[in-house]
């Protein structure tokens, strides 16, 4: 699921790639990314941005770490969104907590509603 | 099974049953041989049985076991029938099986192996019940066990989460990766040095969090405080010292609203030094800050009191006349919204006091029964009226029909949100005549008749006729008197926008009613039905209405 990966453009669709601050790709499911509204919007076909057109976007605000615990997250809600009632416990560390709050923050997008159709 | 066999008069300690029964000459034997007896009469009809009966005592026994063990281990429900049924023989079985068990220390064979075993005190009993397993195959069934607890133990925890979040009103679903991580920081809020930049609406939400936890400190206090804030809410304030609330005056002087609730440690220091540096304050709400003196309270508005739109107070028995007196004196010309609740020290010569603020469009004074009469509420709404939008006189138990029909009724044409909890003053005739043919009120948007215990079927039936087009919250908590029939009306006059009702102790609805409201009404959301036993979990509720305080919610 995470971790860098290296490999060059395969071109497959179901994948997009997010690329940390400090140069780190992580390849993840579309659906695991349009669990974040802000990624939504900017991979949505149907728009005419860079991101969408490369499968690629680029997030500068979001160190490596920071980005593989995004993506840890992003599975993490796409797996149990169905069944919400047995989750286990997602691991926030303490000392990344108040810049995963500001990253998490960005990327969920304003508006609530937005997650929710 | 042969304990006194011997005649030996050298016993053990017993248990009380065992003497019990001792002393009314139940014999175990005795009670061995009745058993076989009817066993055998039994075996006359199914000639199987009549061989184990003849077999050897080793075979007897395991058979009687089974049957025995079968009937404790099948359901509760069919073992109360098997029960009501042979009562006898089943008492005796269950006395037979706990006597036929090899003790600890004997040598068996094991039901599933067949193998030579030394019994113990763990030795698990078979599936079937029939015989001991040895140690190999007992620990293979205990990993099992343990397995099915487990799942037990997640299945009884989801539940309780699941009623845990009903109960904070939210929906059940994957948590927000924003809140994880507030709940992270609340925490660990002692070892955070700084909050940096995370929007206002994350700090509320932290600051929130730390005063459920009874967290908020001194030192936790500075993480909220900076100079461009403007709104700040502290719901627990009851571990700020006086000099930490001062704090925030000199930390935020551009301060617009400030909400202190528990602020007991609040002095007369500290209220002087907002009135000073809070230049640009509109609106305060303190909640017990019963340190704080009338004399500072007038300070405080001849100060600043011509700035304030909204104040709100609770708690207290500090404020009194001359308070007032300088509230309504410097505050006339802005003060929209004034709430007075437990405010103890005011008394009913004080209330019209209150007719010298014409811009009121909220007014609360709740809890304060000794001051709230009759004829002083109806000259006041004679000038205040026409303008109110809000009106809370929850706990004024000495107001009557008078009120309603001669205050409410013909000044309050504006009026949305009215609050009338626990005011037993209130007849079913009186209320049904302020809603009837009521056409100089468009409607309430908020009604609040909750434990209004003479208020009946009329005078709620008369609110919905009134009120049906633009009712979006009604509290009915506790109106004992209400029948099906004001809930059928409910249903049928097309209530489109009430997203909040509450009839919790009101006996009469059940599944059928709050499933026809539900059906009925578009936007409802939250139904609050504690102590409503008719409601089961059977009620057929519609998808995305959350109904609170359900006893099978719980269980």
């Amino acid at each position: 699921m995470s971790g860098e990966n290296s490999s060059k453009d395969s071109g497959d669709k179901e994948y997009v790639r997010l690329v940390s601050s400090d140069g780190f790709e992580y390849s993840i499911l579309r659906s695991a990314a349009a669990v974040s509204g802000t990624l939504r919007g900017m991979l949505s076909q149907s728009s005419n941005f860079v991101e969408a057109k490369q499968n690629r976007v680029v997030l500068p605000n979001i160190s490596g770490v920071l980005l593989e615990k995004v993506c840890e997250y992003l599975y993490y809600n796409l797996k149990h969104q169905n069944n919400p009632g047995n989750i286990p416990e997602f691991d926030v560390p303490p000392e990344m907590a108040l810049e995963l709050l500001v990253a998490s923050d960005f990327l969920d997008g304003k508006d609530g509603s937005i997650r929710s159709e | 099974m042969s304990r006194n066999a011997g005649g030996s008069r050298v016993r053990g300690p017993n248990s009380a049953l065992t003497e019990f029964l001792r002393e009314r000459g139940i014999d175990a034997n005795a009670i061995r041989h009745r058993y076989e007896e009817t066993l055998q009469q039994q075996a006359t009809t199914s000639p199987d049985t009549v061989v184990t009966v003849s077999g050897s005592s080793a075979t007897s026994r395991s058979l009687s076991r089974d049957e025995v063990e079968t009937t404790v281990s099948s359901s509760s429900r069919s073992r109360k029938r098997t029960k009501k049924k042979h009562e006898d023989s089943d008492d005796e079985g269950e006395l037979l099986a706990r006597m036929t068990r090899p003790r600890p220390g004997q040598i068996d064979f094991c039901a599933e192996c067949q193998c030579r075993f030394t019994v113990t005190a763990y030795s698990k009993t078979a599936r079937d019940g029939n015989g001991l397993l040895c140690h190999s195959c007992g620990s293979k069934y205990a990993q099992e066990e343990k397995q099915q607890k487990k799942t037990q133990i997640s299945s009884r925890k989801r539940k309780k989460s699941i009623a845990a979040a009903l109960l904070d009103k939210q929906e059940f679903a994957v948590p927000k990766l924003q809140d994880l991580c507030i709940k992270v920081i609340a925490k660990y809020i002692e070892d955070v040095e700084i909050l940096g930049d995370i929007g206002d609406f994350n700090m509320e939400k932290i600051a929130r969090i730390l005063s459920r936890n009874r967290s908020l400190k001194d030192n936790t206090l500075k993480l909220f405080l900076n100079p461009s804030i403007k709104r700040l809410h502290f719901w627990d304030c009851s571990n700020l010292s006086s000099d930490s609330l001062e704090l925030i005056a000199s930390y935020c002087p551009l301060l617009e609203s400030l909400t202190l609730s528990m602020c007991g440690q609040m002095t007369d220091k500290v209220i002087d030094y907002y009135s000073t540096n809070l230049r640009n304050l509109h609106s305060l709400t303190i909640n017990g800050g019963f340190l704080i003196t009338s004399g500072c309270w007038v300070r405080f508005f001849d100060k600043i009191g011509s700035q304030l739109v909204r104040f709100s107070l609770a708690n207290t028995l500090r404020f009194n006349r001359e308070s007032l007196q300088a509230l309504v004196r410097n505050c006339s010309a802005t003060l929209e919204e004034l709430s007075l609740s437990r405010v103890g020290s005011l008394k009913n010569e004080d209330i019209p006091l209150l007719l010298q603020l014409p811009k009121l469009t909220a007014l609360e004074l709740s809890y304060m029964r000794d001051a709230i009469t009759d004829d002083d509420v109806i000259d006041l709404l004679r000038v205040i009226g026409p303008r109110l939008v809000t009106l809370n006189l929850d706990d004024s138990g000495d107001l009557t029909d008078k009120f309603l029909l001669e205050g409410v009724r013909p000044y309050c044409g504006r009026l949305q949100n009215l609050s009338l909890a626990l005011c037993d003053g209130f007849t079913d005739a009186g209320v049904r005549d302020v809603f009837k043919d009521w056409e100089f009120n468009n409607g309430l948007i908020n009604a609040n008749f909750s434990r209004c215990t003479n208020v009946g079927d009329e005078a709620i039936q008369a609110l919905i006729d009134h009120s049906a087009k633009t009712l979006v919250i009604l509290n009915l908590n506790s109106v004992y008197k209400l029948t099906t029939a004001t809930f059928q009306l409910l249903a049928s006059s097309d209530c489109e926008f009430l997203s909040q009702l509450d009839f919790g102790f009101v006996h009469c609805v059940g599944d059928e009613e709050i499933e026809v409201l539900t059906e009925r009404c578009k936007s409802l959301q939250l139904i609050e039905a504690y102590g409503n036993i008719r409601i089961t979990e059977l009620a057929k509720v519609k998808r995305g209405v959350k109904v609170l305080g359900r006893q099978s919610d719980s269980l």
